[in-house]
């Protein structure tokens, strides 16, 4: 029996892994000074520049959230963003194709059109918001980014303060996202779901770089090929350092 | 009197290597030279001077003067609902300038530097107080 449930444990822990290393994330992230739009999980900063093309979308904003000027530049490795002033935010979409798991738990990049065996199809989408700062009104529901992250109210500018969030979904609050407080140093976390407000209050991880996520499974527009839309959000930003 | 002993080593090494983190930090200069506003943004030291009837600007890398004929800069400048733009002109060593510019108390400027590679850029924020 107890090797049994040891087995049972296995096959779960397997599962479970094999769930998140499907689930990446894009971020905004700084590369020797200059900001990069990554694209991966945890400690798997992947190839970005590969992925380019899957790029849906690069837009940069002004404190009064007009549109600055905004592009991706390829540089050697990185994908870096090149904007015509200094935004106040920077966001990105990007489309990851649709992925069918297969009953002996391999992702493929297909539909269930051409997977009818699949135990679950999905089309991914990925985005990205990152406060460069510094933020004079609340951040609004921004073009393109069907699932976002909001702060309510200021940032904590140390970490283990409590940071309340709300996630919208297609510009409104969504209840039961998931949100992850760490992206980047805490991947496989139980994830926090949003209220009926679409609130969620975690505490800010991190005196540096922090990656917060919200997952959340909308319907599919295209039902023969996926059984519901995968979105995925991050919002970045960087809490200061001590003073020299 | 062993424990005291490895209590004691262990102060040592934690104290050392505070000192070490907070040494690895410095870049730059963070006092004025020039009778203006400093910001370290990573290695880069930007020194904005606001005076009545123009405006300069200091860079330094790493503590080091950078050539500003080599650069490019401006500013952005908001100031109450006012918000404009200007260039700056590369004007000797690590200076640039742009006359007949005034920037009110309160205003928020933008320093945006374009490196030698002509692709990189960073960016520095002050308040005018």
């Amino acid at each position: 029996m107890n090797r049994l449930s040891s087995r049972i444990l296995v096959v779960a822990a397997c599962l479970v892994a094999t769930c998140t290393a499907q689930a990446h994330g894009i971020w905004f992230a700084q590369r020797a000074t200059q900001l990069a739009l990554l694209y991966g999980i945890g400690a798997d900063d992947l190839d970005s520049v590969k992925r380019q093309s899957m790029v849906q979308s690069i837009a940069g904003y002004d404190a009064d959230w007009k549109p600055i000027p905004t592009k991706l530049r390829v540089a050697g490795p990185l994908l870096l963003v090149d904007s015509e002033s200094q935004p106040t935010v920077v966001t990105a979409v990007l489309f990851n194709g649709i992925w069918s798991k297969t009953p002996d738990g391999e992702w493929i990049k297909k539909g269930r059109d051409e997977v009818p065996n699949a135990t679950t199809s999905e089309k991914n989408y990925k985005y990205a918001v990152r406060i460069v700062g510094p933020l004079t009104s609340s951040i609004p529901p921004l073009p393109q980014q069907t699932l976002q992250i909001v702060p309510v109210g200021a940032i904590p500018q140390l970490m283990g303060k409590p940071l309340k969030l709300r996630v919208l979904f297609q510009g409104k609050p969504v209840a039961k996202a998931r949100v992850m407080w760490d992206w980047l140093n805490d991947p496989d976390g139980k994830p926090v779901k949003t209220a009926a407000d679409g609130t969620v209050t975690i505490k800010v991880r991190n005196q540096g770089l922090n990656v917060i996520t919200a997952i959340f499974d909308g319907p599919s527009d295209e039902p023969t090929k996926a059984d519901k839309m995968e979105h995925l959000a991050t919002l970045s930003f960087v809490l200061p350092h001590a003073p020299e | 009197m062993k424990q005291v002993l490895t209590s004691f080593v262990a102060l040592l090494v934690l104290a050392v290597g505070s000192v070490s983190f907070n040494t690895a930090y410095a870049h730059g200069g963070t006092q004025p030279e020039h009778g203006g506003i400093v910001q370290l943004v990573g290695d880069m030291s930007f020194e904005l001077v606001p005076a009545a009837d123009h405006v300069e600007l200091w860079v330094e890398d790493d503590g080091e003067e950078v050539t500003s004929a080599d650069l490019a800069a401006k500013l952005t400048i908001v100031d109450g609902s006012a918000k404009s733009e200007v260039a700056l002109t590369p004007a000797g060593g690590n200076k640039f300038e742009a006359k007949g510019v005034k920037i009110g108390k309160g205003a928020k400027v933008t320093a945006l530097l374009t490196l030698k590679d002509k692709q990189s850029k960073i960016a520095a924020n002050f308040t005018i107080k």
